[in-house]
């Protein structure tokens, strides 16, 4: 065993093992070890085939600490850490082996908010984490909130910085040092009228400029009748574009006694990439989807479900007589859930996608069944097909599993699944995929109100319930 | 039939006595079988020959066992009986007792005593043909309606005790209390407080309306009420007021508890608020806990809202940027973070079990947007790398193998699904064409590219290609 993989085992026990040591009046908790194994094959150097294992195991931390003698204090804490215990480290994001997803201390009074450390940020142009400080103001009297937030910068969808070579498996260019991020928040809530416009920068320190810089808005009103429509939009100020965009009209509500909902809407949607990226200078163009879903109870413990898409892509204003791509897609789902039994639900789920790319076709059907409140048993069966377009590689995949939640109490829940992959591929380069999956997981949840894992710790102001 | 008070409760004790003589009979013998009178009518001239402690206090309601066998000695084909005479006070919350109804009778003085056949013996029956006494007898008796159960609410205690001063009744007795019909009339689940006869004591007491009333502290006439557990043998119903099934309920119903409290805290404790609003514990500030003398009140579902269906999972995102507010009605953060967080490789539920096998159409059409969870370099390119997927060294059509010539026309292909190509290629591959400097020079920018723009901004992207000798740069 490595130096690296002993660390990352002894970061994996501290994990489990520290709920231990904090248990207190002041503190919540969650945490998670997960096991999973699987092999396929994979295309090794001049074409040969070999059968890769990855076995990751990863523990998460999830704490929350408060009473510290400063009223309106707390700490959060996400962590985790992961290791792939085959030789062959064929999981992806398992290096480093313990990572900080969120950390930071927050202080909060009725008008006022302030958070330093790893601070979440979730907001129109997505979710992200960063290292800084953030504060948020309500002022009295007002429908407003005003936030700033500044710090350095993470990598988009990474708990790692744009620097770490953990990011960047193949070399890609990447800035040398973190950028910063400054930004700010403007949020309103009128009656029911709500929304937020944010306002994010971000600057490469060691050249000066500018790595990305965006205004999103997003805003919803709740009609009369069970109607609310939202939507909202961003504008990449550093490459001067519209980015993506949506509003979609929902209406939930009961047709005959029945329970009834339905929605429309228009998408638009545009990859965004920084500026020290050159992926933004080959003009990537949007497309723009519309959408539809329903739903319905026909009858109790019966749910119908449909939703479709129809997608046209820009034009790329560029093409050769040699080839033709597809230049738009749609997609329909269609599924029902039965939970009329006490006992037992049910659930099937049909779908079919086609576009640019790749298209698909799937049906699912899995069964849950709950004999007491602490044990749930599934097992679920799916068919799919995969056809990609610029590849003679179409292959059907059946793939069936089990899998096992119970609660042993006191906070503590185990849970495993075993499913099996049968993929047959047709044409191109002849490769198994068929494989067994099997996955075992704890989880252990802690600290005052451990039995509501999944409550916030303000909840704990409501008094336990009295002994009998 | 009209009798005086003291005739009337002649018939009612003697009901009451015969019930209990045929209790305590059924009892002695072990089983259901009672005493067959009317094969004995022709020994015993009297009632009172073998019932004497109906109007003597020291002799006994019942005979003695010995007596019986005087005859049941074992010949003749009288085989012995074995039965134990009832031991202690009858099981019952009738209120009289025939002796003193004995006593009632005689102060009256100017009624003819009343014989046991008149409540325990049809009228003009055989002598000895015995029944019990028939709760009809003592309506009539009494004057007080046609019926046992739908007489009014305040005449109820002229025969019963409350159920807490009725130590001998037994679990199963109560638990077969009839309800009266006024019960099952409709509203009367909301309606029955305002009966203000004390009448409900004869069948519950305070541990039924606790079984619902989460106010049961706060209400005098529960208040009032003995404790007793046995009243739990009935089980309560709380069913949902016609209000609850209304299409707008679940958008008002926080309207209408701040205008009303008083009535949500009649069924409701703040776990009824805390289960679905997890993050907002102070909606259920007005409402009390559960505890000991309160109950526990209605149970709510954490179901979620129609518009939650399959496809929400998706294209929840605009609603819940622009009103993070309502999504915090029901929602904590870590809901958000199961799936929202960054580098989550573990599967936390957000894909199906068999996403991965059908995972390239999703991310052609970025149906939902891969990158908000999923570095692309460190999540799909490392995957991909270990599959075997992504290029090395020069480019040639052998992964893009469906068009012979996509290596010259894919150009169209990247502009739409340029993303898709950075979960396999980085950027040197592409510049082996596209660079000035070190490739072939091939432009790969748009008609729209605005070259001054991009360098004015971040010139960092534009030297990748282009080097030092960046076209138009002063």
């Amino acid at each position: 065993m490595t130096g690296r993989r002993w660390g990352a085992a002894a970061a994996a026990a501290a994990l489990t093992l520290t709920p231990a040591a904090l248990h207190g009046q002041a503190l919540r908790g969650d945490a998670d070890v997960r096991f999973q194994s699987l092999e396929f094959e994979r295309y090794g150097e001049d074409a040969s085939v070999d059968l890769v294992r990855a076995a990751p195991v990863v523990a998460t931390l999830d704490i929350t600490a408060w009473g510290f003698g400063i009223e309106n204090l707390s700490l959060h804490l996400r962590t985790s850490a992961t290791d792939d215990l085959a030789d062959e480290n064929a999981w992806p994001v398992t290096q480093p082996p313990l990572r900080l997803v969120e950390g930071y201390a927050e202080y909060s009074l009725p008008q006022l908010t302030v958070r330093a450390g790893r601070t979440p940020l979730h907001t129109r142009l997505g979710y992200e984490t960063f290292d800084g400080g953030r504060v948020d103001v309500r002022p009295h009297g007002t429908p407003l909130t005003v936030s700033a937030f500044g710090g350095w910068s993470l990598a988009r969808g990474s708990t790692l910085p744009v620097t770490s070579p953990d990011v960047n498996p193949l070399g890609e260019f990447r800035p040398d040092q973190r950028g910063w991020l400054v930004g700010g928040i403007l949020g309103i809530v009128q009656g029911p009228v709500r929304g937020s416009v944010v306002y994010r920068r971000e600057v490469d320190p060691e050249a000066s400029k500018l790595t990305s810089k965006f205004v999103g808005a997003s805003a919803s009103v709740r009609l009369p009748e069970g109607f609310s429509l939202s939507g909202g939009a961003d504008y990449d100020i550093g490459f001067e574009e519209w980015g993506s965009a949506d509003a979609q009209l929902l209406w939930a509500g009961r047709v005959a006694e029945r329970s009834v909902s339905a929605a429309a809407g228009v998408r638009r949607y545009r990859p965004r990439f920084d500026l020290w990226s050159i992926w933004g200078a080959f003009s990537p163009v949007p497309y723009t989807e519309a959408t539809g879903r329903a739903s319905v109870s026909p009858i109790n413990g019966l749910r119908l479900r449909g939703s479709a898409a129809r997608f046209t892509y820009g034009d790329p204003e560029t093409s050769s007589p040699l080839v033709s791509f597809e230049e738009d897609g749609w997609r329909w789902t269609a599924g029902a859930g039965w939970a009329g039994f006490s006992d037992w639900a049910f659930d099937v789920d049909f779908g079919a996608e086609f576009g640019p790319g790749a298209s698909s076709t799937h049906a699912r059907a899995s069964a849950a069944w709950r004999p007491v409140e602490d044990v749930r048993a599934g097992a679920w069966a799916a068919r799919g097909t995969r056809p990609l377009e610029y590849r003679i590689d179409d292959a059907i995949v059946r793939s069936l599993g089990v899998d096992l939640e119970v609660d042993l109490g006191r906070g503590l829940r185990v849970d495993g699944a075993v499913g099996y992959y049968d993929e047959e591929r047709t044409g191109g380069v002849e490769r198994s995929f068929d494989h067994w999956h099997l996955s075992v997981g704890l989880r252990y949840g802690f600290g005052t109100g451990a039995d509501r894992a999944q409550l916030h710790p303000a909840i704990l102001a409501i008094p336990e319930r009295p002994d009998p | 039939m009209k009798r005086s008070l003291g005739g009337l409760l002649f018939a009612v004790v003697a009901a009451a006595g015969a019930t209990g003589v045929a209790t305590g009979m059924s009892r002695a013998h072990g089983n259901d079988e009672a005493f067959d009178h009317a094969q004995h009518a022709e020994l015993f001239p009297s009632c009172l020959a073998c019932h004497r402690g109906v109007v003597e206090a020291r002799a006994s309601v019942f005979p003695d066992p010995a007596g019986c066998a005087n005859c049941h000695d074992g010949s003749d084909d009288l085989e012995p009986v074995e039965w134990e005479p009832r031991d202690g006070p009858r099981a019952t919350n009738l209120r009289f007792e025939h002796r003193e109804h004995v006593r009632e009778v005689a102060r009256e003085g100017d009624q003819e005593p009343l014989l046991c056949v008149e409540c325990h013996a049809p009228e003009a029956a055989p002598w000895m043909t015995v029944q019990r006494a028939v709760v009809a007898s003592c309506f009539d008796c009494h004057n007080l309606g046609p019926e046992h159960l739908a007489a009014a609410d305040d005449t109820c205690a002229t025969c019963h005790t409350d159920l807490a001063d009725s130590p001998t009744l037994q679990l199963e007795q109560v638990a077969g209390f009839e309800a009266p019909p006024s019960h099952a009339e409709a509203g009367f689940a909301f309606e029955h407080g305002d009966v203000t006869d004390a009448t409900c004591a004869i069948c519950h007491a305070r541990d039924f309306c606790v079984q619902c009333h989460v106010n049961a502290p706060d209400v005098e006439q529960i208040a009032s009420l003995k404790p007793d557990e046995r009243s739990l043998a009935i089980a309560a119903e709380l069913p949902a007021p016609a209000s609850h099934a209304s299409s707008a309920f679940l958008s008002n119903h926080g309207r209408e508890a701040r205008e009303s409290s008083e009535t949500c805290a009649v069924c409701h404790t703040a776990s009824s608020c805390t289960t679905c609003h997890v993050g907002e514990p102070e909606l259920a500030a007005f409402l009390p806990t559960e505890g000991p003398g309160r109950g526990s009140g209605a149970r709510i579902d954490r179901t979620p809202p129609p518009s939650h269906d399959q496809a929400f999972l998706t294209a929840h995102g605009s609603e819940a940027a622009a009103r993070p507010e309502t999504c915090a009605g029901c929602h904590v953060r870590s809901d958000c973070t199961e799936c929202h967080r960054p580098g989550a490789p573990t599967g936390t539920g957000f894909h199906p079990a068999d996403f991965m096998t059908r995972h390239p159409a999703a991310a052609y059409a970025r149906e939902t947007s891969c990158a908000d969870c999923h570095a692309t370099a460190e999540f799909c390119t490392s995957c991909h790398a270990e599959a075997g997927l992504t290029a090395s060294d020069i480019l040639t059509s052998s992964f893009h193998d469906g068009q012979a010539a996509f290596s010259v026309g894919h150009g169209a292909a990247a502009r739409r699904d340029l993303e898709t190509c950075t979960s396999c290629h980085v950027e040197r591959d592409c510049m082996v064409c596209h660079s000035s400097t070190g490739g072939r020079g091939i432009n790969p920018h748009g008609p729209d590219f605005d070259a001054e723009k991009l360098r004015r901004t971040n010139p960092q992207a534009c030297t990748a290609c282009h080097g030092r000798e960046i076209p138009g740069a002063p």
